[in-house]
């Protein structure tokens, strides 16, 4: 039986990461979407991470990490997937699955691309953000266009809120912070945007104050990684 | 219900499609959405409708070796339609069967699944093979991950440029050695079953499984400080479709020589 925080006891469950999105952000969205409230331990030096790598709490010595329900999970699709099969966000059977996990690879493929620009070294980042355009236009944006066009409805998969419309609306604002001009042929995807963002604990986690994160300041990135060596 | 071509002029080979079954079964727009919760889509081969799953992609290990390993672990009999050229890809992507223009892609119940972790889970849940609830699903999750982290090292190894092989061998036997094999041989001393989640067979197991046999390959004595896993490995290569799968003759690819490499380069670089 794993040691768990008394928050997560209480029933909340509480997320240990650092003070920025990396791979945890989208697990943020997703309990905020499911109107699931949730503690954060931030990770602030070096010391935290050994102690917690020392408690035996990270199955590989990594984060994310987050204590829920007794279990003490690492590794992100493992989290999400609990997360959305506990608040009915992944279909109704093992078809719709598929699709939802079929489309979540693709964004996670892309979101991977993202953060590894956040985390190169300032000399690549130019080349890799040139890919990311160009994966994101060509390839990825294009794929969801035609899913919703393809079937006409509200939602990506089996006409009703799931996982993967919440990993899309959080992809499809970082597309637009990256530059704004790529989504401008998607029409369906705009409104796709518009319309989760407008769902009630969706909003509420847009507006100041939650706990969604900002962008990552590049300054804070090359101190964490001397400090973290990565 | 969606009506299935029934018209087509095809010659059904035992082991392939013709080109005249491909051109015939081409859909004008394609895709996984496109078609009802019980239709079938358009573009389904004569294979995938018998009911035998269709794989696409090519004659080697890759990204689909564990796809190959689920399968065969679940008595499921699949077929496989090698990518042997460029054009044999840019046939499928122009078909519109590739969502993200990538493979691997397996045919199966009507669908066109791209993405590993997708076809996987879709294969274990259909088996029977992704734990009782969810709770032991997050742990198969969990541990998945973990083998699939370091599978991906492995995986990429026959393609790494020579001047960088050595380096890449080093991480693999530093990472199998000192985080992930302690990692699952802790999880089995701490409960002393047989399998590694909920004490019966998982998909976890064996993917953990092919990740031994490869490592190993890579480095010989990385087994050698963790019996339980080698038990776990002896224990499941005994299993009646995995011992079948394990003999020659069966679908199993073997490490990736040059030529492999240099076919798989050609095709997806």
């Amino acid at each position: 039986m794993c040691e768990t925080t008394v928050a997560a006891m209480a029933g909340k469950p509480v997320l240990y990461y650092w003070d920025a999105r990396g791979r945890m952000e989208c697990i943020r969205w997703l309990l905020a979407a499911a109107g699931v409230e949730f503690e954060e331990k931030f990770i602030e030096t070096p010391a935290d991470m050994e102690k917690l790598i020392k408690d035996g709490r990270l199955m590989f010595q990594q984060v994310p990490m987050v204590e829920i329900d007794g279990m003490t999970l690492v590794q992100t699709r493992a989290i999400l997937n609990y997360i959305a099969t506990k608040y009915n966000l992944y279909g109704k059977d093992a078809k719709e699955r598929a699709l939802i996990d079929m489309y979540t690879e693709g964004i996670l493929d892309l979101s991977e691309m993202m953060l590894q620009v956040v985390i190169s070294l300032p000399e690549q980042r130019e080349a890799k953000i040139s890919l990311v355009k160009e994966k994101t236009k060509n390839r990825y944006l294009p794929a969801y266009e035609k899913v919703l066009k393809s079937h006409g409805q509200d939602y990506l998969v089996g006409n009703r809120l799931t996982k993967v419309d919440i990993h899309l609306l959080e992809l499809l604002l970082y597309v637009e912070e990256l530059d704004s001009s790529l989504l401008a042929p998607f029409p369906l995807l705009k409104a796709l945007k518009s319309r989760i963002s407008s769902l009630p604990n969706v909003k509420k986690f847009l507006q100041p104050g939650s706990q969604r994160k900002p962008p990552p300041d590049m300054k804070r990135i090359e101190e964490a990684r001397k400090a973290f060596k990565f | 219900m969606r009506e299935v071509h029934s018209t087509y002029n095809v010659k059904i080979t035992r082991d392939s499609i013709t080109e005249e079954a491909q051109q015939q079964l081409k859909a004008e727009e394609s895709g996984p959405a496109q078609r009802t919760s019980t239709g079938l889509s358009e573009n389904q081969t004569i294979a995938g409708m018998a009911g035998k799953p269709v794989l696409h992609y090519f004659d080697g290990r890759g990204r689909m070796e564990s796809i190959r390993w689920l399968l065969a672990a679940a008595g499921v009999e699949f077929e496989e339609k090698f990518l042997k050229t460029r054009d044999d890809l840019e046939r499928l992507r122009n078909d519109g069967s590739l969502m993200f223009q990538q493979a691997p892609m397996v045919e199966i119940d009507g669908m066109k699944l791209v993405q590993t972790r997708a076809i996987l889970n879709y294969i274990a849940t259909k088996y029977n093979l992704s734990g009782k609830d969810m709770k032991e699903r997050a742990i198969i999750d969990m541990y998945t991950e973990g083998v699939m982290d370091l599978d991906e090292m492995v995986l990429c190894h026959p393609y790494i440029p020579k001047e960088e092989k050595e380096g890449n061998l080093a991480k693999i036997k530093d990472k199998a050695r000192n985080r992930y094999f302690p990692a699952y041989e802790k999880v089995l001393k701490s409960h002393g079953q047989d399998y590694l989640v909920g004490n019966r067979l998982s998909s976890v197991d064996i993917y953990l499984v092919k990740l031994l046999y490869h490592v190993e390959e890579l480095d010989p004595s990385a087994l050698t400080n963790f019996p339980l896993l080698k038990a776990l490995r002896t224990r499941v290569s005994n299993l009646p479709n995995v011992k079948k799968f394990l003999q020659p003759g069966s679908p199993r690819k073997p490490l990736e020589d040059e030529k492999c490499v240099e076919t798989a380069m050609k095709i997806f670089h």
